[in-house]
């Protein structure tokens, strides 16, 4: 019924975070059980010590023991209970950090498959609608050993119940077949509360699968829309207010509606669980109550009694809706661990690329975007020697920025092959292939740590080399005014100092980066998209020096950057087109004159 | 000084302060010290939802919301929304053709990663909607903030060739690093660590020898054929 691997396995992860976890849950639970029965035999005492007319000092002592009993329970549980909190905080960062580190570790291109993606999609959004799944693994656990303890505790009563009535002589064998009757009715109920708790976990597992959208559009507008202050721009402006309420407006609606259905579900559910509570809890007080009338036990004792019986119950309903429970989150841990366990696909790669020699080939290669209709890539074909420096143009979509993610083992060709010295680059080992690029893309990122660590980025440190690379970039003067220099944060997430770079400084400090690994091979995709003019030229410059002795790629809109190359390529719907230096180019009249005039105009006036 | 009808062109290096100027312009920010007037008054006397019924911006952020793409030109709900117009605001943006192409055509939800059903541009494409956008409002001042960085250059060379008409009867202010923009703007303001340094026209600036001069020839040497860039 339940899967055994999954609880082996979430046990092992759960206990090498927080080796007391158990222990802490035991007590807990044990505390949590024992402090109702406390109460009880307590209360029973001066109910059984007024009704018989004992002294005043009795009692008051028997209330004192109440107190105090209560009180201690109830710290040393909150203590337990506080270890478990912790614990469950400190699994729930440890399991999302293997979450991340596995999306990291993964090949880019499985990463972007759709599949991937929605599984990582689906266990985002539970973790946002339903609360960490360890955290709630440990939960359902904890109110399974709450119940069974509930249950041992209220067994234990009913013995002494037992005891009670045989010693004051009752008839045998009508008791039994009495306590036979109630054992079955118990059973049903029992069974009946079972069905109930697996009917309820079916439907939410299914409502939560049906609110996925809602909760996309509900989380975009939240997170992207009302939390995201560059929003406010377009919203002042265009006053889009009006709009957007309305959208989200159509969201709430819908997630009303889904609240309302799930409302109904528990409501059902509960009520449910509450009338077989009730019925059962009834016929025992009463067959209690009789018996005291009769005499058979004490009047203490049906305060007692019954009140282990309900306890029963609530500990049979306890265990039944946290195997459920436990059941129900299967399906969710079995999600995590299927991601976890994905298999890297990779192949047994272990060849090491010389750095001294870089020369690139692409062969007849094919490649689509994983769910697109057209080729991204058709039939490519072409070679790149060693310290050649090639430009790639082309409009929008054409094909470059693709080229070089293949290039960059991001994805896979889905025919023909990418050679670096005459092997075939997959064959290389990953880290070492890696070495040989420093890369600036297109939508470079800029992390919210020091200007050093953004440039460092994983290279060993050199404090020489990182200043030579900001001076390189023209960026002295501003990382120097910077509240800590090198050392200061950048954008405001982690401190509040920190440093909002503009545009175009962003864009420096991502060459920065990318001259400070230094390797043999430079990819650059739209560098100076943000630089103003002196900026870009002095890059070209920069660049054309300091790339001397580099195989360099060079993706730009600016044809101004294609006169530093030696080769051009151009690009069209996923071809190359034209290969050639600049003035074969022009003089060809090709797609690569048409894209030079359209850009040229605007200088000739 | 920007008079009624005028393209105002706005350069400098980074940092310089010139989308700190736009978003002053556009009544985001408000001025430390000294005003800004719009028909002799200060701006801050027409009340912040009168300003800003006047202006059209197009920034450097992407922002769309997962609504269709005729909402995104609008900016309101269908019932609000003039379907002519907005197709007539894709057409001046380019647009228009990939629009019709669209099995649901300008019904297209956007965002994919929010709604199934949805698509996602290219960047180029998208920067296209923030224009055609902008041109929907019919405002009276048009601001542009780099509104071309993403597009290859005969997408770029679209958008300057129908800058005219897009910016038909507004006053409108063009920040970009590529200067070959200058040339549909009437009056050109050179900012540099905040201040205006050099203002005029193309052909004063470029006589004044001064950082303008600078800037334009600088980016413009790669573009004539007759001096062959030498290493």
């Amino acid at each position: 019924m339940i899967d055994r691997s999954i609880i082996k396995r979430t046990w092992k992860g759960l206990t090498e975070c927080s080796r007391f976890l158990i222990a802490a849950l035991f007590l807990k639970t044990f505390l949590a059980a024992l402090k109702p029965f406390v109460l009880l035999h307590f209360s029973a005492a001066i109910v059984n010590g007024l009704y018989a007319g004992v002294g005043e000092k009795e009692i008051l002592f028997q209330a004192f023991l109440l107190s105090v009993s209560a009180m201690a329970i109830e710290i040393v549980c909150h203590l337990a209970g506080s270890y478990v909190e912790v614990s469950v905080q400190k699994i729930s960062y440890n399991q999302s950090g293997r979450l991340s580190e596995k999306a990291m570790g993964m090949d880019y291109q499985q990463l972007e498959d759709s599949r991937v993606q929605n599984l990582i999609e689906s266990i985002k959004l539970c973790r946002f609608q339903r609360g960490d799944v360890f955290a709630k693994e440990i939960h359902f656990l904890e109110n399974l050993l709450t119940g069974l303890f509930v249950i041992l505790a209220s067994v234990l009563y009913i013995c002494q119940f037992v005891e009670e009535k045989v010693n004051s002589g009752a008839d045998g064998a009508q008791f039994i077949i009495l306590l036979a009757c109630f054992g079955l009715l118990l059973a049903i109920a029992a069974a009946a509360t079972a069905q109930n708790g697996i009917e309820h976990n079916k439907n939410i597992f299914r409502r939560f699968t049906e609110v996925a959208p809602i909760n996309r559009r509900y989380g975009f507008y939240r997170k992207d829309v009302f939390q995201n202050y560059k929003y406010g721009k377009e919203i002042r402006i265009f006053d889009e207010s009006g709009l957007i309420l309305d959208e989200f407006g159509k969201v709430l609606k819908d997630v009303g509606g889904f609240m309302r259905a799930v409302g109904r579900q528990e409501a059902v559910f509960r009520f449910v669980n509450n009338i077989l509570n009730v019925v059962l809890g009834g016929i025992a007080y009463v067959y209690i109550g009789i018996n005291a009338w009769q005499g058979e036990i004490g009047v203490g004792g049906i305060v007692k009694y019954s009140g282990a019986v309900t306890q029963l119950f609530t500990g049979i309903t306890q265990v039944v809706g946290a195997l459920a429970d436990l059941k129900g989150n299967e399906r969710f841990l079995r999600q995590y661990y299927d991601f976890l366990e994905m298999e890297v696909l990779s192949e047994k790669a272990d060849k090491i690329p010389n750095p001294g020699m870089v020369e690139i080939d692409f062969d007849n290669v094919y490649f689509k975007y994983p769910n697109a209709e057209n080729w991204a890539l058709e039939g490519v074909s072409f070679h790149i020697s060693n310290r050649e420096h090639v430009a790639m143009v082309g409009r929008n979509g054409s094909g470059k920025t693709t080229c070089v993610r293949l290039l960059m083992r991001l994805y896979r060709p889905d025919s023909g092959r990418i050679l670096l010295n005459g092997v075939d680059i997959w064959q290389y080992r990953e880290e070492e292939y890696w070495k040989l690029m420093s890369v600036v893309f297109q939508d470079f990122k800029i992390f919210s740590f020091s200007v050093r660590q953004n440039i460092e980025a994983g290279c060993p440190k050199d404090g020489q080399r990182l200043w030579k690379v900001i001076c390189d970039m023209d960026m002295y003067q501003a990382v120097e005014k910077m509240y800590a220099g090198a050392e200061a944060c950048l954008y405001k997430d982690y401190d509040g100092r920190g440093v909002l770079v503009s545009g175009g400084e962003a864009q420096k400090l991502a060459i920065a980066k990318a001259l400070y690994k230094d390797s043999p091979i430079f990819i650059m995709d739209e560098p100076s998209a943000a630089l103003d003019p002196v900026s870009e030229a002095e890059l070209y410059e920069k660049t054309n020096i300091l790339m001397r002795e580099k195989t360099m790629i060079f993706i730009s809109h600016r044809l101004s950057s294609c006169c530093f190359c030696d080769r051009i390529f151009v690009w069209k719907e996923g071809r190359l087109t034209e290969t050639g230096s600049h003035q074969q180019l022009l003089a060809a009249g090709g797609e690569y004159r048409q894209l030079w005039e359209a850009q040229s105009a605007g200088y000739r006036y | 000084m920007v008079r009624p009808g005028q393209r105002l062109a706005i350069v400098g290096k980074n940092g310089a302060g010139k989308t700190t100027l736009v978003k002053l312009l556009s009544g985001l920010y408000k001025p430390t010290s000294g005003k800004i007037l719009l028909d002799g008054e200060d701006i801050t006397s027409y009340g912040r939802e009168a300003y800003f019924a006047a202006i059209s911006a197009v920034f450097q952020d992407i922002l769309l919301l997962p609504v269709s793409i005729r909402q995104n030109v609008s900016s309101r709900t269908d019932g609000e929304t003039d379907e002519g117009r907005v197709l007539q605001s894709l057409e001046k943006a380019g647009l228009h053709e990939k629009v019709l192409q669209l099995p649901q055509g300008a019904d297209t939800p956007m965002q994919k990663q929010v709604r199934s059903d949805g698509i996602d541009l290219s960047g180029g494409e998208q920067q296209k909607i923030m224009i055609a956008k902008a041109v929907y409002k019919e405002a009276n001042i048009l601001i542009l903030d780099e509104p071309t960085a993403a597009l290859d250059p005969l997408s770029e060379n679209d958008i300057y060739q129908k800058y005219n008409e897009l910016s038909q009867g507004m006053t409108s202010s063009f920040i970009s690093h590529r200067m070959a923009s200058t040339m549909f703007c009437d009056h050109i303001i050179l900012l540099d660590g905040g201040r205006i340094m050099e203002q005029g026209s193309h052909q004063e600036l470029m006589e004044l020898r001064g950082e303008y001069w600078k800037m334009f020839t600088v980016q413009s040497r790669y573009y004539r054929e007759e001096e062959p860039f030498d290493d």
